[in-house]
């Protein structure tokens, strides 16, 4: 795998926080952050629609393997350098059960969560629409 | 040449010998970690191995000299032995010190070449 696009929630201040996070890491593979609900995910992945990213987050390969919700986070830190170990860990059945229950709880809240926060969602942000994210897509090159 | 002297000549003599010993063991078994670490590159893992044991022999040579020194005179046979077994067991002590941390700085870089081939855990969802 060369490249990781996450189809995220540009709406959801804490999607867009995690956002920030991921670009700030060293990865193994290239990043590209997508809001799920564009144009560009639908051209990018036709089935993004029956998949119901507006309640877990979706992931994909440049092969077009796909992940959702637990397995996708799992995968976002299996792309970055200081957190593989970790995701190898987390990918455990039973960490998965309870990683399930954890993402499922927080994907439900995150706006709740984001408010209680105070973290502003890429939407309002004006720098997601500028430098690497020009085109609508965020991308980061993979550095390891 | 008294005591004291003598039993500084034996403390070098067996303590280079150990430690080139130690250095030898650690150039000989840890070069397969090393190939294994850079991906079959023989020449990068020769390159670093060589480089991780001149670094111990520093390391270890200029502990063994500046631990040279004892404050007590060497008095007779059993001095010699008790001032020279005292000092080697610290010296090897510090030579078996040494070789643990080689040996996690191995395991640590083996590791993380492990890691960046690593496919992803979970496996993706069946395509429809």
């Amino acid at each position: 795998m060369q490249t990781l696009t996450v189809f995220y929630d540009a709406r959801c201040g804490l999607c867009s926080r995690f956002r920030r996070w991921m670009q700030a890491q060293p990865s193994y593979v290239t990043l590209e952050f997508v809001p799920y609900d564009s144009a560009l995910a639908k051209e990018r992945c036709p089935q993004i629609g029956n998949l119901r990213a507006d309640e877990e987050i979706v992931v994909m390969s440049d092969e077009g393997s796909l992940w959702q919700g637990a397995a996708a986070w799992v995968t976002c830190l299996w792309a970055l350098c200081e957190y593989r170990e970790w995701s190898a860990r987390l990918a455990h059945p039973t960490m998965q059960a309870m990683a399930r229950r954890v993402v499922h709880w927080v994907s439900g809240n995150r706006i709740r969560l984001s408010g209680l926060m105070r973290l502003t969602p890429d939407e309002i942000r004006k720098e997601a629409h500028v430098g690497s994210c020009a085109d609508g897509a965020c991308r980061v090159d993979a550095d390891g | 040449m008294n005591e004291t002297v003598i039993s500084y000549g034996l403390y070098l003599v067996i303590a280079i010998a150990m430690t080139i010993w130690v250095a030898k063991t650690l150039h000989k078994s840890g070069r397969i970690f090393l190939v294994d670490c850079f991906r079959g590159n023989e020449e990068l893992a020769d390159s670093v191995n060589h480089l991780l044991v001149v670094g111990f022999y520093l390391v270890n040579i200029g502990f063994v000299s500046l631990y040279l020194k004892t404050d007590t005179e060497v008095v007779g046979a059993q001095g010699v032995f008790e001032g020279l077994s005292g000092k080697m067991g610290v010296v090897l002590l510090m030579l078996g010190g040494m070789h643990f941390f080689n040996l996690y700085v191995f395991t640590k870089m083996r590791r993380r070449a492990t890691l960046a081939q690593m496919a992803p855990p979970i496996p993706p969802m069946p395509q429809a």
